[in-house]
């Protein structure tokens, strides 16, 4: 009774402090680009970028009309997105007129002379003589030539001709933009709403991938809870029939769970959701430390089954903190702390367990004599060394779920609006003359950009004198018409085209009207933006030649956790060698040691063999499962080798081993692309490490085994 | 000094339209009344005599005006005193004039100022309930509806409505008080049709 008031009282306490928590939803946002150049690069390129928080609805062949098209704009409205204009940020914005002494001739020659303005008359007068027109009115008063108009237009048109095959978008294309924070349950109502529509109505937006992502996580871990606990409880029941067992199980791995988090939130402030996902692995070695303390005599093998086993695991986590990337040393120490959460737990209630007894199986174990044992390691050394690794990359597309129907939806859009789906940006430092430096550019392999329109002085000069007239004589043309019929509008002064503008300038003024930045500014120094044609790519020559940082979110973290990956697989290997340190030093013995290792290595070459036959390649997903993996390998050869062989111990290991199995088979079976890899190599290594210590019985009738 | 007389006079106007309003009729006008009448409504045909006062008028404009309404689009004809034609649709509003063939198409950018005039337009003379309902705050008397905007509506631009109703709830007269201007819109006659239009017509 004391006891479980005692373990009451702690997970409260653990609850509260857990409950100020901050969950971070993004899965990579603590990766960071390692020169501070390039990641202040990246996250001023991004900021308030275009595609953010923007929802794109086709309505396709025009077939929605008035009501249904209302009714669309009011189920996005009710979730938090109101109407923008595709090409320009916001649709009353004012466009700086000056923009269009950089228009074609034959632009504005049409508009500016006599026919241009009789239609630039008819549309002003229709629309002042309708009902409630005369609210536009002002807007003329504004822009009397309506020059915001063709400059807007011009500006779109170039960059949606980026791709010479892309169709140009029609009118029904429109854009919505979110303006409060990101509500998952909202966005998911108005996904289903929109697909109940039919399939005239095609959407797409980065909001519905990351509802989709949370729904399928959502779903994963209810279903995979499930699923496991009803099999480790299967499991249990056909080792151990005790309650208070159970009860310890559950408690533990609870306050093992607040432990975990509370020391990362004491460290890093917040929790990143897929280091909380993390510590459904705690189960595997919470059951294992549990299970092997059940009834327990406390004899030397036990103690240095043990002592191995938990040894090892804290070295392999401790380690991770040595990594660059937060969410790794985030990981590492979740681990650490859930782990010293439990055993300490579990020290509380060691005279419990010692009550606690486990009911045995027996089955035959394959000797394999030392000959045999050598001959086996070298073949696996051998093959370790020789056989083609995968390849160790990371692909971001690898970290989101994305459904048929999605895809479909991208599909669609990526012909739809070709141009908008750019291909890879990079930013280079800007030079005092900014258009030799762009210039000088490979510009077939470049997508369209302002600078395309830019003007140098000269051309400036010769232009300005004809569209000063120009611009002079049509104003007063139209100001002339609209007197005579009548109406009593206020003009400014005609434009005036009188000063050069310079690239840079102009760059400034054209950014409203780009659909992504072309320049970025950071303290005091300039980068200019360049984005490559869809299909083109630059070689690493000119790359280093032209000093560009790539931009693209897909290259840019695609960088990132592949070396994060080759960092972690070289803490793995430091890990290793640590491992091995501390392992001759428990078991004074090195050949010990090498039987230890044999299950890993098994697990090792049994893995690179499913991932070449599945011509997969190597992310960081599957290095963090091998990280358990490696744990779990050497907890169960090392209790199983210092133990002898022992039945109990050998039922303690098929216990624990087929609990963690459990928890993560049902992950292969997740929607989500991150839980289902996790899953499946934890499932392979621990798997084959698990039969190897089980089945495999080495021959440790050494006088120095028989000695230890 | 002009702003001010247009809204005595445009009050002045709705007095003796109430009170003219109230010896006419018979049966009042109400919601469920107008939502009866006008839910199967497909298509419409109007003349109307239009007054116009706007600051951006040197003088009321009065001109006559031939509607014409269908799903698909509005169009709003001006017989006299410039000779023009403007089709309200979905998208984009169509000016055209009635000798050549030729339109001038300005895309309706959703968020713009246009985009919310051919809202609020379309919604007016489709009786659309629905659209008025949500944008306005309606309220009865006699053969008269009032709609006066709510304090979020995009239409915010119209400051107040004024529709007048026959004795078989036919708009009669309609006045439109909105930012910088007035209008007054008489039918002189209105076909509804449960229908679209027959071809031949307009």
């Amino acid at each position: 009774m004391r006891n479980a008031i005692f373990a009451l009282v702690v997970i409260l306490v653990a609850a509260l402090a857990a409950s100020r928590f901050r969950i971070e939803n993004d899965l990579i946002s603590s990766l960071k680009a390692e020169n501070p150049q390039h990641a202040a690069l990246f996250l001023e390129f991004h900021k308030e970028s275009f595609f953010q928080k923007k929802i794109f609805v086709d309505f396709e062949e025009m077939s929605v009309q008035g009501e249904k098209r209302a009714r669309i704009d009011a189920m996005l409205k009710d979730a938090g997105y109101h109407s923008i204009s595709l090409g320009q940020k916001n649709a009353n914005a004012e466009i700086p007129q000056a923009l269009a002494a950089f228009l074609p001739k034959e632009k504005l020659e049409h508009h500016l002379s006599p026919t241009g303005v009789e239609q630039r008359f008819q549309e002003i007068m229709s629309i002042a003589l309708l009902p409630g027109g005369s609210a536009s009115l002002a807007l003329v008063e504004k822009d009397l030539l309506g020059l915001q108009k063709i400059i807007a237009t011009h500006f779109l048109e170039g960059q949606l001709r980026t791709s010479a095959s892309a169709p140009t978008p029609q009118g029904t294309v429109l854009a919505y933009e979110r303006t409060g924070d990101l509500n998952y349950e909202k966005v998911l109502q108005l996904y289903q709403r929109l697909k109940d529509e039919g399939p005239h109505i095609r959407f797409i937006g980065g909001d519905f991938y990351a509802a989709e992502n949370y729904a399928a996580v959502q779903y994963d871990i209810q279903k995979c809870t499930l699923l496991s606990l009803l099999f480790t409880l299967v499991i249990f029941r056909l080792f151990i029939r005790s309650w208070a067992f159970l009860f310890l199980a559950l408690a533990g791995n609870f306050i093992s769970y607040l432990c975990g988090i509370v020391a990362v939130e004491l460290l890093f402030g917040n929790i990143f959701a897929i280091v909380l996902g993390y510590t459904s692995t705690f189960l595997g070695f919470n059951v294992e430390y549990l299970v092997h303390l059940c009834g327990a005599e406390e004899d030397s093998k036990t103690k240095r089954g043990l002592t191995s086993a938990i040894g090892t695991t804290f070295i392999g986590f401790l380690i991770l903190l040595f990594a660059k990337a937060e969410i790794v040393r985030q990981i590492a120490v979740i681990s650490i702390g859930g782990m010293l959460g439990f055993l300490g737990f579990l020290m509380y209630f060691r005279s419990s367990l010692k009550k606690v007894t486990l009911l045995t199986y027996s089955w035959a174990l394959s000797p394999l004599s030392k000959k045999a044992f050598f001959a086996l390691f070298g073949i696996l050394i051998l093959a370790a060394v020789v056989l083609e690794k995968p390849p160790v990359q990371t692909d971001i597309e690898g970290f989101k779920y994305e459904s048929d129907f999605l895809k479909e939806q991208a599909r669609h859009f990526q012909s739809r609006l070709n141009a908008l789906s750019l291909g890879d940006t990079f930013a280079l430092p800007a030079h005092p003359d900014l258009k030799s430096q762009f210039d000088a550019l490979p510009q077939d392999l470049l997508s369209w950009h302002p600078l395309n329109l830019w003007k140098t002085f000269e051309q400036q000069t010769e232009e300005r004198t004809w569209l000063q007239s120009a611009v002079g004589q049509a104003h007063t043309a139209l100001e002339m018409k609209l007197k005579e019929a009548g109406m009593r509008l206020t003009f400014g002064k005609p434009l005036s085209f009188q000063h050069h503008i310079d690239a840079h300038s102009f760059l400034d003024l054209a950014q409203m009207l780009s659909l992504q930045k072309s320049t970025v500014t950071l303290q005091n120094s300039h980068h200019l933006v360049v984005s490559l044609r869809p299909g083109k790519s630059f070689s690493q020559e000119m790359q280093s030649k032209f000093e560009l940082v790539p931009l693209t979110p897909k290259t840019h973290y695609n960088n990132l956790l592949t070396a994060l990956s080759k960092e972690m697989a070289l803490l793995f290997a430091v890990g290793l060698c640590v491992m091995v340190i501390y392992l001759v030093f428990i078991q004074k013995s090195v050949l010990r040691v090498l039987y230890i290792a044999t299950p890993l290595l098994v697990a090792w070459v049994v893995t690179i063999l499913v991932f070449s036959a599945l011509g997969k390649s190597i992310s960081i997903i599957h290095l963090l499962g091998f990280s358990l993996v490696i744990a779990l390998a050497v907890d169960y050869s090392s209790i199983a080798i210092s133990t002898h062989y022992a039945r109990i111990h050998l039922n303690k290991i098929m216990l624990t081993g087929l609990c963690t199995l459990a928890g993560f088979a049902v992950l292969a079976f997740a929607q989500h692309p991150v839980l289902r890899e996790i899953g499946m190599s934890v499932s392979i290594g621990a798997g084959v490490s698990l039969a190897f210590s089980l089945f495999v019985r080495f021959d440790l009738s050494t006088r120095k085994a028989q000695e230890s | 000094m002009m702003k001010k007389l247009f809204t005595l006079w445009y009050h002045f106007q709705l007095v003796v339209l109430l009170a003219t309003s109230h010896t006419a009729s018979a049966v009042p006008v109400s919601l469920e009344g107008l939502k009866n009448k006008y839910a199967n409504l497909e298509s419409l045909q109007a003349e109307i005599d239009q007054t116009k006062k706007s600051r951006f008028l040197f003088k009321p404009l009065k001109s006559q005006v031939k509607l014409t309404y269908s799903k698909k689009e509005l169009r709003w004809e001006m017989v006299s005193p410039f000779s023009q034609i403007v089709l309200v649709r979905d998208n984009a509003l169509v000016t055209k004039s009635t000798e050549s063939a030729k339109e001038e198409i300005t895309p309706i950018v959703q968020g713009s100022k246009l985009h919310y005039l051919s809202l609020f337009f379309r919604a007016l003379f489709s009786m659309d309930l629905k659209v008025l309902e949500k944008q306005f705050t309606l309220s009865f008397a006699g053969q008269v509806m009032t709609a006066l905007p709510q304090k979020n509506s995009e239409l915010s631009f119209i400051k107040e409505m004024t529709f007048v109703f026959d004795d078989d709830l036919r708009l009669d007269r309609v006045k439109v008080s909105a930012q910088e201007e007035e209008t007054e819109l008489q039918f002189r006659s209105l076909k509804t049709f449960a229908t679209s239009l027959p071809k031949a017509m307009p």
